[in-house]
């Protein structure tokens, strides 16, 4: 047991080491680097080393950008995907999509995939395609779903998992049903389709009264992990839908608000864990699983953490789906009275039709889609948090394919203490005991970064990108950059020097609501450009 | 927020109270975002409303749309207020659909069962996966509203080839031949449109793709069910009127 995780730990080195080769920094979701070079030490003389502007400013820039081999691949927010020498930021190739068609979900891009000489792209009509790496070029595409129809489109980045990619969709607060595509990376051709939501005849089908499987939410709209060993592939699922409406699909509603982990050779279910059972709260289970071995009770396990929306961090065993444990992140939580040691939700409260009722977190989640960061070498387990409540009311709504669906309303309130707040919190993940926290000017909205230079990277809504002491959460290097953050900062070497880039311009839905939350604080900056810094080079 | 102070500023007193309303009630994430420039739900900057229309919307909202009704949380006054901050933003902005999605055309229900079935999401969107029709659908095979008659099972065929890239063979529709060729790839589930070298790329006129084999999901008794809808599909054709 020992020997595979240590040779799991030594892959995942190898594959960060010098790389950023795919969306969450290795298959296990770390967003971990292995590089070392800039360190606790040397990180106050940080300095900018290039800079680029990709001139598509809406929506801001929320991708994670992938480096092979010294050439970045960034893509913003309408499908244009940007190939840079990773050293100089020279231009390499671009390539312009032009969606004719937007979702309700908009015009937001968090990132590519690049494998096989090919970088797969989801876009804003609900399109794949993939591009030839070297020379820019459009090889394929394919309309997964009429985005006029579905009302669905693509804005997470797809996870290329040996000849497939694989794709999520938006759509879980309209009627619609969601699932996963896997696509071969060369040719576009399909291989297989997951729906989250089972169809007649399939297990899990009898969760769903009625029609109401063909609307029933369950979208898969950020990135999934890979274990390669296991041969599984884990996604998130969405929440079921309509969000808050519950009298239409009385049920446990599978795989709405669920962990599943797939053969990405077939596409076939292997197991499944509902970490919400029939959801009415807009708690999303899409964000990143974070994968780890770790002792559990003087025996090592193969983990998956998962940190949602509800405001918990859920364990599970990542071979079978066995339940381990939930620890709760956020200060405020009354959506349930807790969770038991079996994984059952307890003292559950419901929203009803035309009454309002006040439940922490809020729908935009005790963490929002920005992605966490887990350091193999402190043994933490860094989330950015937010502290909010809602007034969630039910009201009758009857589906329309493609619609939006959510059966009801939701006004954000301050939690009982008075003040919306974010945080940045490190935790112990097999305990949830929390080891420190920055408490934010506002909110922190952009994916975090740690690497094996014991530190912690991140930017906030203000425009600073700053790093910290991954151990003790001490400010050691900031950087006001102009923008305001909301993308996933990286790390990579080319030739021997260390990198840390970072996407800046401020964006997405949530983002649009910054000034409702906090209306005494100054806009975020709106914008598109990659901020690049390195240690000064030898003889400067 | 500079911009949303200048707003308010600039609008009547009432309107700023309907501001505070709009900035807590309306402009949450998932509806229409700040000042109304749109969440999820469609931006209100840049149309021209009709004030009593809007008053209405707001009490009773438009439960097909999944836009709330507020009569239960507001009072006649706070809707009215909120009803001229909405009304301020016409002509603030560009005046296009931010979101593009084309409203369905009612059908009777006969009709409306026919569209479903052409366009069944439980069968990856059935027939729409390759034929565009009335506004939805992607645009592979022929325009299915141009024809007076249909050969629903066996379809035409018309333009398919046999391609061949190096090892690969595959049945393909070739859109723009020259030395960067656009083809469909019907080889797959999902049509796949590619971008090959013309020198790399042999077509054989004659085919083995079939149409019968594409609309396997479909019984005989439900490809007649959908016949209606393309009738009425064909209708609606300037030149068929």
């Amino acid at each position: 047991m020992r020997t595979w995780s240590c040779l799991f730990v030594v892959v995942a080195n190898l594959l960060a080491q010098a790389d950023w080769g795919t969306h969450g920094g290795n298959y296990a979701a770390w967003r971990y680097s292995s590089l070392a070079q800039i360190h606790t030490s040397n990180v106050g003389r940080l300095t900018p080393a290039w800079s680029f502007q990709t001139g598509d400013i809406e929506h801001g820039l929320q991708a994670t950008p992938i480096v092979q081999r010294g050439v970045m691949y960034v893509s913003t927010s309408q499908g244009w995907v940007i190939a840079l020498n990773a050293a100089d930021g020279r231009l390499i190739w671009e390539y312009r999509y032009a969606p004719e068609n937007t979702a309700v979900y908009g015009k937001q891009n968090r990132g590519v995939a690049v494998s096989q000489g090919m970088v797969l792209l989801g876009t804003a009509d609900n399109h794949a395609v993939g591009i030839d790496a070297q020379t820019g070029k459009e090889k394929w595409r394919v309309n997964m779903e009429d985005t006029r129809q579905c009302g669905c489109n693509i804005t997470g980045a797809p996870l290329a998992v040996k000849d497939v990619a694989v794709f999520g969709v938006t759509g879980g607060d309209s009627a619609h049903r969601g699932y996963l595509t896997a696509l071969n990376i060369r040719t576009g051709r399909f291989h297989w389709r997951f729906y989250t939501i089972p169809g007649p005849e399939e297990n899990g089908h009898e969760t769903w009264p009625g029609d109401s499987w063909r609307h029933g939410g369950g979208s898969t709209w950020m990135t999934g992990s890979y274990d390669a060993e296991l041969n599984l592939l884990y996604w998130g699922v969405g929440n079921a839908a309509g969000d808050i409406l519950s009298k239409n699909r009385r049920g446990d509603n599978l795989y709405t608000a669920s962990v599943v982990a797939l053969n990405p050779d077939t596409g076939k279910l292997v197991w499944h864990y509902q970490e919400v059972p029939h959801d009415v709260w807009d708690y999303d289970s899409v964000y990143e699983l974070v994968l780890a071995d770790l002792p559990v009770a003087g025996k090592m396990r193969k983990l998956l953490f998962h940190s949602t929306k509800a405001g918990y961090t859920w364990l599970l065993d990542r071979s079978n789906g066995e339940f381990i444990k939930a620890w709760q992140f956020v200060k405020h939580s009354n959506w349930v009275a807790g969770i038991t040691e079996g994984g059952k939700l307890v003292g559950r409260r419901d929203p009803e039709i035309g009454k309002g009722l006040f439940v922490c977190p809020s729908a935009m989640g005790g963490k929002s889609w920005n992605e966490s960061a887990w350091s193999p070498r402190t043994g933490l387990l860094y989330l950015p948090v937010v502290e909010a409540c809602n007034d969630l009311m039910a009201r009758e709504q009857e589906p329309q394919e493609g619609q939006i669906y959510i059966g009801g309303s939701w006004i954000i309130k301050p939690p009982p203490d008075g003040k919306i707040e974010g945080y940045l919190a490190a935790f112990d993940p097999l305990t949830g005991s929390r080891k420190w926290s920055l408490p934010g000017k506002t909110w922190f909205m952009a994916s975090l970064l740690a690497t094996a230079g014991d530190l912690l990277f991140t930017g906030d809504p203000e425009g600073n990108f700053f790093a910290l002491d991954a151990r003790d959460g001490k400010k050691l290097w900031s950087f006001q950059t102009g923008g305001g953050h909301r993308g996933g900062a990286i790390t990579y070497a080319v030739n021997g020097r260390q990198y840390v880039a970072t996407p800046l311009g401020w964006g997405s839905f949530l983002g649009m609501f910054h000034l409702s939350i906090f209306p005494d604080a100054p806009a975020p900056r709106a914008g598109s450009a990659l901020m690049v810094f390195a240690l000064p080079e030898v003889g400067q | 927020m500079k911009s949303f102070v200048l707003f308010a500023v600039t609008a009547a007193a009432i309107a700023q109270d309907g501001a505070a309303l709009f900035r807590a009630r309306c402009a949450v994430p998932y509806c229409h975002g700040q000042a109304g420039s749109a969440g999820r739900a469609p931006k209100l900057i840049g149309h021209t409303y009709n004030s009593s229309a809007v008053f209405s919307i707001v009490s009773g909202g438009l439960p097909a749309k999944g836009m709330p009704g507020f009569d239960r949380d507001l009072t006649a006054e706070e809707i009215e207020a909120v009803t001229r901050y909405v009304m301020t933003f016409a002509g603030a902005g560009p005046r296009k659909n931010e979101w593009g999605i084309s409203s369905r055309t009612q059908l009777t229900p006969e009709l409306e069962r026919s569209r479903n079935l052409f366009f069944d999401a439980a069968r990856m969107n059935g027939c729409g996966r390759c034929h565009e029709v009335d506004g939805w659908g992607s645009k592979v095979g022929p325009d299915l509203s141009r024809s007076a008659s249909w050969n629903l099972r066996g379809g035409s065929g018309k333009g398919v080839v046999t391609a061949r890239i190096g090892a690969e063979t595959f049945p393909a529709l070739v859109l723009e031949p020259g030395s960067v060729t656009r083809l469909w790839d019907l080889g797959s589930r999902l049509p796949v449109l590619r971008t090959v070298a013309g020198a790399d790329l042999q077509t054989d006129a004659a085919s083995r793709w079939d149409h019968a084999a594409e609309t396997r999901a479909y019984s005989d008794a439900e490809l007649q069910l959908i016949r209606p809808f393309l009738q009425w599909a064909r209708k609606q054709q300037p030149d068929a009127r």
